[in-house]
């Protein structure tokens, strides 16, 4: 081969070239594994997963704690869908997830847990995990952003008994209970898991309970609380007609925790004060009143003693298990809260009237032990009570100042309806308001603060009569007498619009005591300090006279004849024939202070304190 | 690649210069062995990484190379250039009904080069020679990682290497001449020589590393070489 050949002899190598780089060497062996394509899918055990119920009610975050156990194969993840939404996932059999409260809203919610366990057929996709059984399980979720806490107390056999809602929360713990004092402080007594509780420590003593539920993530959630009343049980008052006294009281609710009462009493007056204490059993309801008299200031106090530990049971705390009640011994006519103006006046055999807390006039009956009526003037343009009251001798009228004006009121005492009011201010002077006397058939006397006396007839509304320098003290029931004061003591007769003097003395008298018989119009009685005596008023003669040396003689009642007198620490009733000594009651205060002055009312003795003395 | 354009250049025009002298063109192809002792431990420290077993289907076993060449064949010696074209590959491979797994490595070498020739024997047609070669060694690397589970493709991943480096080869050849065509045996060993490691990227700076990173992996060619080769001489006749 020569030259002209070489073209040919050149292009075939490249060409060679060419063609043994497509020759290039290329692996094509395929290793074939051996894989089981059918086998049995695993059985999956629940080692531990605390979702217990199909519901889960969350109140705070919650941890799932899980551990699976899967045979033969082996679990390869656990994934947590929230609602369909991957939430986490696992690469093992046992772990935590943890329920995000804060993230859910409240209401209802789908927790799904896919549990994947390797296929168990050796395969690749087996071992790369692209092949497996899934077992998956559903749960409702009800997530509680609102929820309302209460707790309720009843009693129960004796005993207070807690309850409160359940708390459903699935991650629930148990309750913790805290009593709470009254400054709110808290003290834990309990854990439990029930959702009530019996106190067997409480006895009424008020203050406070709190629950909370303690949850397995540490989470605390207020679950309720309530403010007990105070039960320690009130007291009441009552007095026979033998004058027996004694504070009465509820049996306690709680008196299965009751160990005892401690009774405590203080009897007081003045700066003497008594104090007795005696122990009364759980199932005592009464307290016999010992050592008080007619008048005296009584308080009681009531102490609940626990028959357990009570947390609140010191000392610096008594006073919740105190019951306290404060009154007068005697039997009280006045409601609560009634302020009585100190003058009370006989308008019949039983009854008698006073101005209650200043608006109001009540007439009161001792036998039935009742008021039998009221009189509550109203003022056209300002309330205005009643001031300055007399009563006539036998009590058929009533005088008294009302109105922004102080006008003259004259009332029956038979019937309030029956009242006239008028204005007197020609005869008293303004801003001047003395008591008004008046006689059984409608004739006063009015004072005016020039020592004017005006002797004025209400029936009429006319002016009987005037005179100066003179002071109308009493004027009987039929208006013929009068006892005044001039320049002495004196009863003189109104006749012929005139003054006819019948007796005087001049000789200063300490606190004498005279008026006339309500129902005799021409007796009087008259008392000088050691001789009392009932005299004709025509003359002022005697009619008998006996010695009473008493401190002071403070009312008569002329329905039964009788006297009562005060000395030292005693009030007298005395027969008002011939002074005898009929009754003694010994008393700690001073009747001849107007505030605390007696009457004799039926077979009563009224002291304007509000209380009422039974003679029988 | 200089000092080689440079030898080169030198052949052509010591054949220019020549006043007798035949050309020879040949190709030879034959089975080499190759040691690539870097990248089978990659294949042997593949299974370890993987969730599933795998079998090493294929580890660089002994492959055709190709070797065309061109010369001049003076009295006594020769003197040519030649191109060698060789590969070899691995692959890790498993599959089942679920799926399948490779990992193929292909590595191959464009290496031009410098032959040199002494006749040692000739008897009738027969020559016996000893021949060396000095040339470079480009190689490339395919890396492909492919996985098919549950007829999804997860994984097919392809990189590509590349490395230069020198080789060395001396052996002998036997060879029949029938007029202008001969035909002949040789064998030889291929040592590589050079340092660089197979690189990706412009700079040179990802290599490729054995997997537990502590010695970047370099091609290695090394090995016997046994071919058969065919000649066709041409003789030029100075004017």
């Amino acid at each position: 081969m020569y030259v002209d050949n070489i073209k040919i002899e050149l292009i075939l190598p490249v060409l060679v070239a060419f063609i043994f780089h497509s020759c290039e060497y290329e692996p094509t062996e395929v290793y074939q594994r051996q894989a089981n394509k059918y086998v049995a899918p695993p059985e999956i055990q629940i080692v531990e997963l605390n979702l217990n119920n199909d519901t889960i009610y969350l109140y705070s975050d919650m941890a799932v704690n899980f551990r699976f156990i899967s045979t033969p194969q082996e679990i390869k993840a656990i994934i947590f869908y929230i609602d369909s939404i991957k939430q986490k996932t696992v690469y093992s059999d046992s772990g935590i997830f943890d329920l995000p409260y804060n993230d859910l809203e409240s209401g209802t919610h789908t927790l799904l847990i896919e549990i994947y366990t390797a296929s168990g057929t050796g395969s690749i996709a087996d071992h790369i995990g692209m092949e497996a059984f899934i077992f998956s399980k559903t749960w409702t979720i009800i997530v509680a952003k609102q929820f309302s806490y209460t707790m309720e107390s009843a009693v129960y056999n004796g005993f207070l008994k807690l309850s409160w809602n359940e708390c459903v929360a699935s991650n629930f713990e148990e309750y913790i209970l805290y009593r709470c004092d009254e400054s709110g402080a808290q003290t834990e007594i309990k854990r439990l898991t029930a959702s009530e509780f019996i106190d067997s420590s409480y006895v009424g003593e008020g203050g406070g309970y709190a629950v909370e539920a303690s949850l397995q993530n540490g989470k605390i959630l207020e679950w309720g609380n309530i403010e007990l009343p105070d039960c320690i049980p009130d007291m009441l008052y009552y007095i026979t007609e033998t004058n027996q006294s004694i504070v009465k009281w509820q049996k306690n609710k709680f008196y299965k925790a009751i160990d005892s009462y401690v009774i405590t009493q203080y009897v007081s007056y003045g700066r003497i004060h008594d104090k007795t204490e005696s122990i009364n059993g759980p199932a005592d309801t009464v307290h016999n009143i010992i050592n008080a008299l007619f008048g005296d200031n009584v308080k009681v106090i009531l102490r609940v003693i626990p028959k357990w530990n009570n947390l609140l049971y010191e000392s610096s705390q008594y006073y919740m298990f105190k019951s306290e009640f404060s009154f007068i011994q005697g039997y009280s006519f006045l409601c609560n809260n009634e302020n009585i103006d100190y003058r009370i006046y006989q308008v019949k055999d039983d009854e008698f009237v006073y101005v209650s807390n200043q608006d109001s006039i009540i007439r009161y009956s001792v036998s039935k032990k009742q008021v039998t009526g009221s009189l509550g003037y109203v003022a056209p343009e300002c309330p205005t009570g009643f001031s300055m009251l007399r009563a006539s001798p036998s009590g058929k009228y009533l005088t008294a100042y009302v109105n922004c004006d102080e006008d003259v009121i004259l009332i029956s005492s038979d019937n309030f309806d029956d009242y006239s009011v008028r204005n007197l201010k020609h005869l008293t002077d303004v801003y001047y308001f003395p008591a008004i006397p008046i006689s059984d058939n409608g004739i006063g006397i009015i004072n005016n603060r020039w020592n004017k006396l005006y002797i004025y007839d209400f029936n009429s509304d006319v002016l009987l009569a005037q005179f100066n320098g003179k002071m109308g003290l009493r004027i009987s029931s039929n208006s013929d007498y009068i006892f005044l004061r001039d320049d002495s003591l004196r009863l003189v007769q109104f006749k012929d619009s005139t003054l006819i003097n019948i007796w005087s003395e001049s000789q200063n008298i300490t606190n004498p005591f005279y008026e006339f018989d309500p129902f005799d119009t021409n007796r009087a009685v008259f008392w000088d300090g050691l001789s009392f005596s009932v005299r004709q008023c025509d003359n002022f003669s005697i009619i008998y006279e006996f010695s009473l040396p008493d401190y002071d003689v403070l009312d008569i009642n002329y329905y039964n004849q009788e006297i009562l007198t005060y000395s030292e620490g005693h009030l007298y009733i005395r027969s008002l024939s011939d002074g005898s000594l009929l009754k003694d009651i010994p008393v700690n205060f001073e009747p001849d202070n107007d505030a605390e002055a007696c009457f004799l009312i039926d077979n009563t003795i009224v002291s304007a304190k509000g209380i009422i003395y039974f003679l029988n | 690649m200089r000092r080689i354009f440079q030898i080169v250049v030198l052949i052509v025009i010591t054949v220019n210069n020549s006043n007798s002298k035949d050309l020879s063109f040949g190709f030879q192809t034959g089975i080499g062995t190759y040691s690539m002792s870097g990248l089978k431990n990659l294949n042997y420290a593949l299974p370890e990484l993987l969730a599933f077993d795998t079998k090493l289907v294929s580890n660089f076993p002994e492959y055709w190379y190709y070797r065309p060449s061109f010369g001049m064949k003076f009295k006594g010696f020769g003197i040519g250039l030649v191109y060698l074209y060789q590969s070899t590959g691995s692959r890790v491979s498993a599959a089942d009904y679920s799926g399948e797994y490779r990992f193929d490595m292909k590595v191959k070498s464009y290496s031009p080069g410098i032959c040199v020739d002494v006749n040692l024997l000739h008897l009738y047609n027969f020559q016996f020679a000893a021949y060396s070669v000095l040339g470079l060694l480009s190689s490339k690397l395919k890396i492909t990682e492919y996985l098919n589970a549950m007829e999804m493709e997860l994984v097919n991943d392809t990189y590509d290497f590349k490395a230069h480096n020198n080789y060395f080869e001396p052996g002998f050849n036997f060879v029949y001449r029938y007029k202008f065509i001969g035909v002949g045996i040789s064998g030889g060993y291929l040592i590589q020589f050079g340092k660089q490691e197979f690189y990706r990227g412009k700079y040179q700076k990802v290599r490729l590393y054995e997997f537990d990173g502590r010695e970047a992996i370099k091609p290695e060619w090394n090995g016997f070489r046994f071919g058969i080769s065919v000649y066709c001489n041409l003789s030029i006749k100075a004017k």
